[in-house]
C-alpha cells in the first residue's frame, strides 16, 4: 500500500497498482505524471478525483461523459493504442466547478483517456468540433 | 475579421516575418505551413483553451463540501 496526501480527503492509502501514469502530461501541468483516481461512495462512480501523487494540492474533478452529454462518442486518435496499450479505454471529462452547477463546465474537446489495464493515460485534443466549455447540466437541460 | 481566399501553394504575410502558406486542402481540413521568428509563439487555439480550462479546474477554493453538494445535485 501507498500512503498519499490528497487535497480533499487528507492522507489515505491506495494500492500501488492503482497509480495512473500519464504518458504525456496533462496540458499545462508538465511536472505531474503520477495520479490516482478516487471516487466517493456518496456521489457515485460517475465522478472521480484525479489526485496528483507529486503535488497534494493538485487535483482535478472528472465526470463520466454520459452524465454531461447523450451524444458524446468521439473518435479517438488512432495512435492511442500505441501510447496506452490495447484494450478498452475509459473516458473522463475535466470539470471546472463554479459556485453553481449551472455555471460549471466540462471540457468535451479534451478528454482524459485511461487504459485501465496498463494504467496509462493521456489527455487528448480531439479533431472533432466539441466545445472546450460545455455546461455540466447540458444533459439535464435536454441537449 | 479579414477574410481572404487562397489556393494551395499561396501564402499570407502577417506583420514582420510571419508567413502562413496553404500546403494542402482536403475536405474540411487545411494544412498550413507557418514560418515565424523564434520569439513568435504559434499554438493551436484549442490547446490554449484546454490549458486555461485545466488551470481553472485545478484551482482550489471550492472545498469538499461544496463539491459534494454540486455533484450530488447533478447525479440526482
Amino acid at each position: 500500500m501507498l500512503k498519499i496526501k490528497t487535497r480533499d480527503f487528507g492522507e489515505i492509502e491506495v494500492n500501488e497498482q492503482e497509480v495512473i501514469e500519464f504518458k504525456e502530461p496533462i496540458f499545462g501541468f508538465k511536472d505531474q505524471k503520477k495520479f490516482v483516481l478516487l471516487t466517493e461512495d456518496s456521489i457515485g462512480a460517475d465522478f472521480a478525483w484525479l489526485q496528483s501523487l507529486e503535488d497534494e494540492t493538485l487535483c482535478f474533478i472528472l465526470v463520466n461523459p454520459a452524465i454531461v452529454s447523450m451524444e458524446y462518442q468521439p473518435v479517438l486518435p488512432f495512435n492511442l493504442e500505441q501510447t496506452l496499450g490495447s484494450g478498452e479505454k475509459m473516458l473522463w471529462l475535466v470539470v471546472v466547478l463554479k459556485e453553481t452547477l449551472e455555471s460549471s463546465t466540462a471540457n468535451l474537446k479534451s478528454p482524459i483517456v485511461i487504459n485501465p489495464i496498463t494504467r496509462l493515460a493521456v489527455q487528448v485534443i480531439l479533431d472533432e468540433n466539441y466545445p472546450v466549455r460545455y455546461p455540466l447540466t447540458g444533459r439535464k437541460e435536454g441537449h | 475579421m479579414l477574410i481572404l481566399a487562397r489556393k494551395t501553394g499561396e501564402a499570407l504575410l502577417v506583420g514582420d516575418g510571419v508567413e502562413i502558406k496553404v500546403v494542402e486542402v482536403s475536405g474540411d481540413k487545411v494544412k498550413l505551413g507557418i514560418s515565424a521568428p523564434s520569439d513568435v509563439k504559434v499554438i493551436r487555439k484549442e490547446l490554449v483553451q484546454t490549458i486555461e480550462q485545466n488551470h481553472q479546474a485545478a484551482q482550489m477554493g471550492v472545498g469538499l463540501p461544496a463539491i459534494r453538494n454540486l455533484l450530488g445535485k447533478l447525479s440526482e
